[in-house]
């Protein structure tokens, strides 16, 4: 890629407020707390790991506009280039964040391995394909046949099964480590076809709700024997769960707590996930809509304990998040010459300076990086006709209820 | 955000888009998504001809969808339609081509018969010859070419041997990739030799418009032109029920994530320029409505919150046209 192809990919992704690596890269990150606090957890995955423990993840919080998806998108290059698997899962109506399989699949189809594109599960599979006799399968393999791995036996047996595929199931035992659900029947005729049904004894499915935890273990345990040093997971837009019913809210807290790695009783070894929320969540909806009193007895009173003390969990990692820190004058100023410059390599010009003047605190650094750019561009372009362009109050998040969010119209 | 913001002549926007896009930034590898707003038929029909003109003029290869027959919002929908416009065939003979020149230093001149008949009239070489240099060069260079889905790079190697002659097949296999790209009711088991069991899904339909994107460019294309009408979004289904698609509520905002997916590949589309067609209704901030303000993360990404300029910046996501 040329560089200026570079740098006018990262001023439209600017224009749309849509993070780019090539955005990021110029933009920086201006989150020392959050980037220490990233980095040191990177730093511990191995080592939880070989506990069978979780690296706890952590929450953001800021104001739209105030670069969280930014940050996400700093955060996920920094993981790629220390070897991580990453996947930004945005929450969204076809990624409800209450759903854990809907979770999982979007996590698996989104994964990027680093220096690779295509699909993650694919590619994985053809790097194990070479690595068969490597100790990293040997490891995923022992842990997936002993017993106090909690996995359900078709894991293992699907392992088996890969190792040499009939014709035409290797592509289903993907789709499995993918997600999606397989028969028992089917796991045991593939078994039958290559003479292991005495090797493996393959039990009823447990119900969705205890084989999902399952996948991500397994899938992440896949990615540390394909040689990637864990699994980072980024989740954008939570607050979107905002406008769930209550009960929706309360599984989703509870899952957030769950991907969090907050739960003792249900780690996710080797996945470290951070979660991007706005920061007036916990006023608009832990309080005013006293989610903190009412979400988590709403599961309880079903007689899902342990999900009701997850959902505490989630609901207190998303009032102790870290928030973004608002720019100072002079961080303004720097990403100022930054774009500046990039705006001037990208179009072969001198971009006027633009004075930052006093930091208005209402306004997000998207509205100043989207005012400085459409200033450049109107410079630029429209020359001869005299303009102005200002910062205004950015729309407040909506959380009003929306069924719709919820229902599937495929 | 309202339809009263400033507004741009269309002629000096195509103008603007053909010298800062398509001549420039989308040739090179850059992808863009503008949102015009047009309330004039007339206008709109323009824009649209003149984009057609120009692109196919560039080679892009131009593709039509239709909120009205296309249900925008199934991913996959989408990609089976703008699948339907493709010329798989040329796009296969070009690579093939390609690997052929560059495993055997022959360059295949135009003329009658297939490639492989071709490379035979014009330099002597056994079809033999012609199927060992593609088998190696389409195991490298399109097996391998990680800028591929799997499934996507199984589905070119029928249709690039086909197209070269040399296996003389009947095409049988050609049309089941096609069928399949197509979304056209078919058996898996006609695919599943070429190492493709699943049909095109929500999944990864996104993943099969990356490789497509990237395999227009592989057979010489500057890019993909993407020309969307999503006017028929914003209306509530009547009863009784007109003529095409409507769109309930939950498929309305399906839709819209479907364009906030586009929008977010930038740095992973290659070459593809979308210009979406809209009406004002579709400003509507209101979020009960049925306009951009449904929608939080699309509203974010091209509406103009956050500044208010005085005057229209060509370059914006999302631009209100006027003739």
């Amino acid at each position: 890629m040329t560089a200026t192809l570079d740098e006018r990919r990262a001023l439209e992704a600017l224009r749309s407020g849509v993070p780019s690596a090539a955005a990021i890269r110029t933009v920086g990150c201006e989150q020392p707390s959050i980037e220490a606090r990233f980095r040191a957890g990177l730093g511990a995955i191995a080592e939880r790991s070989l506990l069978s423990r979780q690296e706890a993840g952590l929450v953001v919080r800021g104001d739209f506009g105030s670069g969280k998806s930014h940050l996400l998108g700093y955060l996920a290059q920094l993981a790629l280039e220390e070897g991580f698997v990453c996947s930004k899962v945005v929450i969204s109506k076809e990624t409800p964040l209450n759903d854990a399989g809907k979770v999982f699949r979007a996590a698996m189809e989104a994964a990027e391995l680093p220096g690779v594109r295509g699909v993650a599960l694919e590619e994985v599979d053809t790097q194990l394909q070479q690595r068969k006799d490597g100790a990293g399968y040997a490891g995923l393999y022992e842990w997936a046949v002993e017993e106090n791995s909690g996995l359900w036996p078709g894991f293992p047996a699907s392992l088996k099964i890969w190792e040499n595929p009939p014709d035409d199931v290797e592509r289903s035992i993907l789709d499995f480590w993918g997600g999606q659900p397989v028969t028992v029947a089917k796991l045991r005729g593939w078994l039958q076809r290559r003479n292991l049904q005495s090797a493996f004894s393959v039990p009823a499915r447990p119900k969705a709700g205890e084989l999902q935890p399952q996948h991500a273990q397994f899938a992440s345990r896949l990615f540390q024997a394909a040689g990637y040093r864990g699994w980072v997971i980024l989740l954008d837009e939570v607050e979107l769960i905002g406008r769930y019913s209550r009960l929706q809210r309360a599984r989703s807290y509870s899952e957030l707590g769950r991907w969090l790695g907050l739960s003792p009783s249900a780690p996710i070894p080797g996945v470290f996930t951070i979660a991007a929320i706005t920061d007036d969540f916990s006023t608009r909806i832990l309080d005013e809509v006293q989610d903190r009193e009412l979400a988590a007895d709403l599961l309880r009173e079903r007689g899902e304990d342990a999900a009701g003390a997850r959902a505490e969990l989630g609901m207190r990692a998303i009032d102790n998040g870290i928030s973004l820190r608002m720019p100072g004058k002079d961080t303004l100023k720097a990403i100022h010459d930054r774009l500046r410059d990039l705006h001037g390599r990208a179009y072969g010009w001198e971009p006027h300076a633009i004075e930052v003047g006093s930091v208005d605190l209402t306004a997000r650094m998207r509205s100043y990086v989207r005012r400085w750019v459409t200033e450049w561009d109107l410079a630029r372009f429209r020359p001869d006709e005299a303009h102005t362009v200002a910062a205004v109050e950015l729309p407040a998040t909506n959380f009003s209820e929306d069924d719709d969010l919820a229902a599937d119209s495929s | 955000m309202s339809g009263n913001g400033p507004r741009l002549s269309a002629d000096f926007w195509l103008e603007i888009m053909e010298r800062q896009y398509l001549h420039s930034y989308v040739h090179d590898g850059g992808t863009s998504l503008k949102a015009t707003i047009i309330d004039d038929d007339g206008t709109r029909t323009h824009v649209w001809n003149r984009l057609k003109a120009l692109t196919v003029a560039s080679e892009y290869a131009v593709v039509e969808v239709d909120s009205v027959s296309t249900k925008v919002h199934l991913m996959q929908s989408v990609f089976h339609t703008i699948a339907e416009q493709v010329p798989w065939e040329s796009l296969a003979e070009h690579v093939a081509r390609k690997v052929i020149s560059e495993e055997t230093g022959f360059e295949a001149q135009p003329g009658h018969g297939t490639l492989a008949e071709r490379m035979a009239t014009q330099y002597g070489l056994d079809v033999r010859d012609v199927k060992q240099a593609l088998t190696k060069g389409l195991r490298s260079k399109v097996l391998r070419d990680a800028g591929m889905a799997r499934d996507f790079r199984y589905g070119m190697l029928p249709l690039c041997r086909d197209a070269s002659g040399a296996w003389g097949s009947t095409g049988e296999d050609s049309e089941a990739i096609h069928a399949w790209l197509r979304g056209e009711p078919m058996r898996l088991a006609s695919i599943k030799s070429f190492g493709i069991f699943a049909r095109i899904s929500r999944a990864n339909a996104m993943l099969m418009l990356e490789s497509l994107a990237h395999w227009l460019r592989e057979a010489g294309h500057p890019g993909l032109v993407l020309l969307f009408d999503i006017r028929r979004l914003v209306e509530p289904p009547p009863r009784p029920r007109g003529e095409g698609h409507y769109y309930t509520r939950a498929a309305l905002l399906d839709a819209y994530e479907v364009m906030r997916q586009i929008i977010d590949a930038t740095d992973r589309l290659e070459g593809v320029f979308t210009t979406v067609f809209a009406n004002t209704a579709f400003l509507d901030p209101d979020s009960g409505g049925r306009g951009i303000g449904a929608y939080q993360a699309l509203n974010y990404r091209l509406s103009d919150a956050g500044i208010s300029a005085s005057v229209a910046n060509p370059l914006a996501s999302l631009v209100r046209l006027e003739r």
